[in-house]
C-alpha cells in the first residue's frame, strides 16, 4: 500500500511545489504595483500640491 | 501496518486542509492582481443612507474616548448619522468619559444617545435592545476599541449600494493599532493581516461568502429584525449571524478598504482568553451548522461549514496526530540509546525510504508555502513587505502558530467542562485592553 502511496505522494508534492513557485512569483508582481501605484499618487498629490 | 495507515491518514488530512486554503489563496491573489494596479478614490455616493452607530462598551474606560471621537469625526453627513452609546454593566468610569467627550462644545448637534445599560446578554444584549431603538436604514458596529479611518463608513455604504438588495451587510478591515508593541502583537498583526487579505478577499471573490467581524460593519436594520437579531447564547455573536444571513441567500460583501484600527492582546494571558472565546464559539457554529452539509441548506453555508470543519476539525485533528507521532517516535529514540533493541513505533519500511523523503520534503513545502501567504498578504499595503516580516513569519511558525493546537484543545475542553456542569456562557468575557 505505503508503495502505491509514494506515487500519489509525489504527484501531490509536485502540484504544492509548482503552486508555491508560481505564488512566489505572483508575489513580486503585487509587490511591484503596490509601489508602482504608491508612487503615482504621492506624485499627484504633490503635483496638487504645487 | 496500522502506525503506516495512521501516518497517511494524518498526511491525507493535512492535503485536504491545505488544498481549501490553496484555492483561498490562490483566488486572493487573483484578486491583488487586478486591484494592486488602481488608485483609491473618493466619489460621492449615489445617496447617503441614514446610519444607526452602535458602540458596545463594558469597563471600556482606557479606549472609548478616541473611538468616540474616531465614529464623531467620520467622512459621512453629520446629520445622517445617529450613534448609540452603551456602557453595559460597567463598574468603572465609561459612562462619565462618554458622557464629557460628547459634551464638547464640537459636538452638541450631533444626534448621540449614551445608555447606562444594567441588562443581561452583553453584546449580543446590547445590540439587540441597540437594533429596537435603531431609526437608521442601516446599523453599523464599532467595538469599544475600534478607531475607523475617515472614510470607513463611506466605504462600506458605497459597497452595499452596488447591490442593496443582495448585499444587506457589509464589513470592512480591522488593522493592529499596537503591532510593534512586542513579538505577541507583532505575530497578531501578521495573522490579521492574513486573515483579512487572503482568507476573507479569498473567499469574497471567489464564492461571494464574507464573514461579519464583530466590529466595522454595517447591516440592514429591517433585515437583523426579521432575523430576530443577535442569538444571545452565542459565544461568536458575529459568526452566528454570518451563518443567519446566508442561511437566507443574502450576501454580506467585503469592502477591503473599509478601515478600522482596533487593539490586540498584548499579554499571553489575555490573547489566550480571547482565543480561546472566539475557539469555542467556532466550534459551537461548526456543530450547531454540520447537519447543513447534508440538507437542503444554501451552498454558501455548506462551503462556510466545510471550510470552518477543515480548520478546527481536519486540520487540528491532523496536527494533533502527527505530534502525537513524533513526540512517540522522540521517546523511541531516546530509549533506543539505552537499550538498542527498541524500535522506532512509526517508521516506514526500509524499502519505502523514498516515501519517508517525499513527505520531508512536503514538509519544507508547507512551511514555503506558510511564509509565502504571509508575505503575500504583506504585499498588498505599502510598507508592510518588509525581510523583518519575512523573519517574524519564519519565527512565528514554530512558535506563534502552534499556539492554535493549545487553544483549540483547551477550547474543546472548556466547551465539554460546561456542558457538564452547566456553566453560563453569555456573560462579558471581553479582551483586556491597554493603554496606549
Amino acid at each position: 500500500m505505503t508503495q502505491d502511496f509514494y506515487y500519489i505522494a509525489l504527484v501531490i508534492t509536485l502540484i504544492f511545489a509548482i503552486v508555491a513557485f508560481a505564488l512566489l512569483g505572483f508575489m513580486a508582481k503585487i509587490y511591484f504595483n503596490v509601489i508602482r501605484n504608491f508612487n503615482k499618487t504621492e506624485r499627484k498629490m504633490r503635483k496638487n500640491d504645487k | 501496518m496500522i502506525s503506516e495507515t495512521l501516518m497517511i491518514i494524518t498526511l491525507i488530512l493535512i492535503w485536504i486542509s491545505l488544498f481549501m486554503a490553496l484555492v483561498v489563496v490562490c483566488s486572493a491573489v487573483h484578486f491583488w492582481l487586478r486591484q494592486s494596479k488602481k488608485i483609491t478614490q473618493i466619489k460621492p455616493l449615489k445617496r447617503y443612507p441614514k446610519v444607526t452607530v452602535v458602540v458596545p462598551a463594558h469597563n471600556e474606560a482606557l479606549v472609548i474616548q478616541a473611538t468616540i471621537e474616531a465614529i464623531l469625526n467620520l467622512n459621512y453627513p453629520t446629520d445622517k448619522i445617529e450613534l448609540l452609546l452603551y456602557a453595559d454593566n460597567c463598574t468603572d468610569n465609561t459612562y462619565q468619559i462618554m458622557k464629557q467627550v460628547v459634551s464638547q462644545d464640537r459636538y452638541h448637534r450631533r444626534n448621540v444617545k449614551i445608555i447606562n445599560r444594567h441588562g443581561t446578554g452583553s453584546k449580543a444584549g446590547v445590540l439587540n435592545e441597540a437594533m429596537a431603538l435603531a431609526q437608521g436604514e442601516y446599523m453599523c458596529i464599532y467595538d469599544a476599541d475600534a478607531i475607523p479611518e475617515k472614510n470607513a463608513l463611506h466605504f462600506l455604504i458605497e459597497k452595499v449600494l452596488e447591490d442593496p438588495d443582495r448585499h444587506v451587510a457589509v464589513f470592512g478591515r480591522n488593522k493592529t493599532r499596537n503591532a510593534k508593541q512586542n513579538f505577541l502583537t507583532k505575530c497578531i498583526n501578521q495573522e490579521i493581516v492574513v486573515t483579512q487579505r487572503i482568507q476573507h478577499v479569498g473567499l469574497w471573490h471567489l464564492f461571494k461568502i464574507g464573514r461579519i467581524p464583530g466590529t466595522n460593519f454595517i447591516i440592514q436594520t429591517d433585515f437583523v429584525k426579521e432575523i430576530d437579531g443577535w442569538s444571545k447564547g452565542a459565544l461568536t455573536e458575529d459568526t452566528d449571524i454570518s451563518f443567519k444571513i446566508m442561511q437566507s441567500g443574502k450576501l454580506i460583501a467585503l469592502a477591503f478598504n473599509s478601515e478600522a484600527f482596533q487593539q490586540e492582546p498584548e499579554t499571553l494571558k489575555a490573547y489566550m482568553m480571547q482565543r480561546k472565546r472566539w475557539a469555542k464559539g467556532n466550534f459551537q457554529v461548526v456543530i450547531s451548522n454540520f447537519k447543513h452539509l447534508f440538507d437542503k441548506s444554501n451552498w454558501r453555508v455548506k462551503l462556510e461549514t466545510f471550510y470552518y470543519s477543515c480548520t478546527f476539525f481536519a486540520f487540528n485533528l491532523a496536527i494533533i496526530l502527527s505530534d502525537f507521532i513524533f513526540l512517540i517516535n522522540v521517546v523511541c529514540m531516546i530509549l533506543q540509546m539505552i537499550f538498542p533493541n527498541v524500535q522506532l513505533l512509526f517508521a516506514f519500511d526500509t524499502q519505502n525510504i523514498y516515501l519517508a523523503q517525499v513527505l520531508l520534503f512536503n514538509w519544507l513545502i508547507m512551511i514555503l508555502l506558510y511564509l509565502i501567504q504571509v508575505n503575500i498578504a504583506m504585499s498588498t499595503q505599502m510598507g508592510q513587505a518588509t525581510a523583518q516580516q519575512v523573519w517574524l513569519a519564519l519565527a512565528g511558525y514554530f512558535t506563534y502558530s502552534q499556539l492554535f493546537i493549545v487553544v483549540s484543545v483547551q477550547a474543546l475542553g472548556s466547551i465539554v467542562v460546561d456542558k457538564i456542569l452547566h456553566r453560563d456562557e453569555t456573560k462579558w468575557i471581553k479582551t483586556k485592553r491597554f493603554s496606549d
